[in-house]
């Protein structure tokens, strides 16, 4: 919106008349005793565009603040579509959007490990949008960086009682990308945890230690960092398990820079015990583990 | 022989001093909580972008019209009011209502904010392009209220009553510059 009052002025300049006439609009705002030239000449103009002579109405009210409002985005940004969508981008990345915002997206790592249990893909993306709880893990506030963002979702599960879906989706930009959807009971967590505490829960309940650079076996590792050598030294602990072979779904979220190892997020999940705690709970699985040419599952050996 | 002063007057005695309250100021204290109306989308910028530090507008009471009517805090004008902002805000965030006028101040409040923070250099111009697309892109859903319950002993030297000049109506209204997310619940009501 081009208005004549704020042409050939400096986008500080603009600022300040557009800032001035807002201060006075908003309810719990300090109005200013006499407004100044420039903002008396916008009011002007706003009046005459709205066709109001003293006070506006409700609904002209709501305008004129949009209005005002996108004004000083535009100053802010430019108001170039390229760059606006840039904005949204990094938005997105940092986890500010609200879920309905973001496009959803079914990777092929979900249909490999998480399809088929009890959860299908739709409603998977259903939670998503609108998640009863949710938590975008940033770890770049906590000095990680280069490393995947995770977002965590959940919702109740329609057809069985006390039942919730955790939806973990990578963010990549204005996109949610679904990498796995687990269907949990109430004895797994307590009402009360953070999407986070969930996670770890179910990873306390059915994950396999793990040991990355040389740490102590653990089942859950978040934000981690180390010195990288040669490869990728991740180590299951089948002792623990007291199998000699083992089907899981294992999760390494990592960047590995400049000799760095930073961890985002890894875990490995026993799918069999994982099924046998569906069944018992009435769980129909449709799907067989490893039946064919490409393991669903990574099948580790001792 | 002890003079009982009525509360308004009283509160004008206290405006009259530097608007800061102390534990000496002529004036009847707050109760032991304040009261803010606030929304998501604040609660998230000013967790992401202000180092969880919040300026919030609050209040003696929730709801003045509980008060008695002979009390101070039964004379917040609605637009002050916690409970009246929440009761607007929640109906319009849960209608999805495009035409809100309330959730269209908020936008301008946190575009202006963006603006002015960027301008005294407390956030870099990237931030404040974030925090204004956030502030306008945002679905009203978003703006859903929230209520911040803050112990007032916890914040008391750095409360600041609000000048009559500058209020909505008599009732009494308080700022607090740099409350930390720490001192304050957040309750979500179904009103």
């Amino acid at each position: 919106m081009n208005f004549k009052s704020l042409r050939n002025m400096s986008n500080a300049e603009k600022y300040s008349v557009l800032s001035e006439v807002s201060r006075n609009l908003l309810p719990a705002a300090v109005p200013d005793p006499e407004l100044s030239q420039g903002a008396v000449a916008l009011v002007k103009e706003l009046r005459e565009r709205f066709g109001v002579a003293e006070s506006f109405d409700d609904r002209k009210k709501t305008a004129l603040l949009q209005l005002l409002s996108k004004e000083i985005q535009n100053i802010l940004t430019t108001g170039e579509q390229a760059r606006i969508r840039d904005i949204r981008h990094r938005v997105g990345q940092k986890g500010l959007l609200s879920s309905e915002s973001y496009a959803v997206v079914l990777t092929e790592e979900y249909k490999t490990y998480s399809e088929g249990l009890g959860v299908d893909g739709k409603l998977a993306a259903a939670i998503v949008r609108k998640p009863l709880a949710v938590e975008h893990l940033s770890p770049e506030m906590d000095g990680l960086f280069g490393v995947d963002s995770h977002s965590l979702f959940l919702g109740p599960h329609p057809r069985h009682k006390e039942a919730f879906v955790l939806v973990l989706a990578l963010r990549d930009k204005d996109r949610l990308l679904v990498e796995r959807a687990w269907l949990l009971f109430l004895d797994v967590f307590s009402a009360g945890d953070s999407p986070l505490g969930i996670l770890r829960s179910f990873v306390d309940k059915f994950g396999v230690s793990i040991s990355i650079l040389k740490s102590p076996f653990r089942k859950f590792h978040y934000l981690e960092t180390g010195e990288l050598n040669q490869g990728l030294p991740m180590k299951l602990s089948f002792a623990e398990s007291g199998k000699s072979n083992l089907k899981c779904d294992v999760r390494l979220s990592y960047a590995a820079i400049n000799g760095k190892l930073s961890v985002a997020l890894a875990f490995a999940i026993d799918v069999e015990e994982f099924i046998d705690y569906l069944k018992g709970h009435g769980v129909e699985i449709s799907r067989r583990l490893g039946n064919s040419g490409v393991p669903m599952h990574r099948e580790l050996k001792e | 022989m002890v003079v009982v002063l009525p509360t308004a007057f009283s509160d004008l005695l206290h405006v009259c001093q530097n608007g800061r309250i102390g534990a000496n100021a002529h004036y009847v204290m707050p109760g032991p909580l304040l009261y803010s109306t606030n929304n998501k989308i604040k609660l998230m910028i000013n967790e992401r972008f202000r180092k969880d530090v919040h300026y919030v507008w609050c209040a003696t009471c929730f709801d003045a019209s509980k008060q008695g009517a002979y009390s101070i805090a039964a004379k917040a004008a609605p637009s002050s009011d916690p409970y009246q902002i929440y009761k607007q805000l929640s109906q319009d965030a849960r209608k999805g209502d495009r035409h809100s006028s309330k959730i269209a101040e908020q936008r301008l409040s946190v575009t202006n904010l963006a603006a002015e923070w960027k301008k005294k250099g407390e956030i870099s111009d990237l931030e404040a392009e974030e925090i204004a697309y956030i502030a306008n892109e945002s679905l009203p859903s978003e703006w859903a209220p929230l209520l911040y319950v803050i112990p007032f002993h916890l914040v008391q030297p750095r409360v600041q009553l609000v000048p009559i000049g500058k209020r909505a109506s008599l009732g009494l209204e308080y700022i607090i510059h740099d409350l930390s997310r720490a001192e304050f619940d957040i309750l979500e009501l179904e009103l």
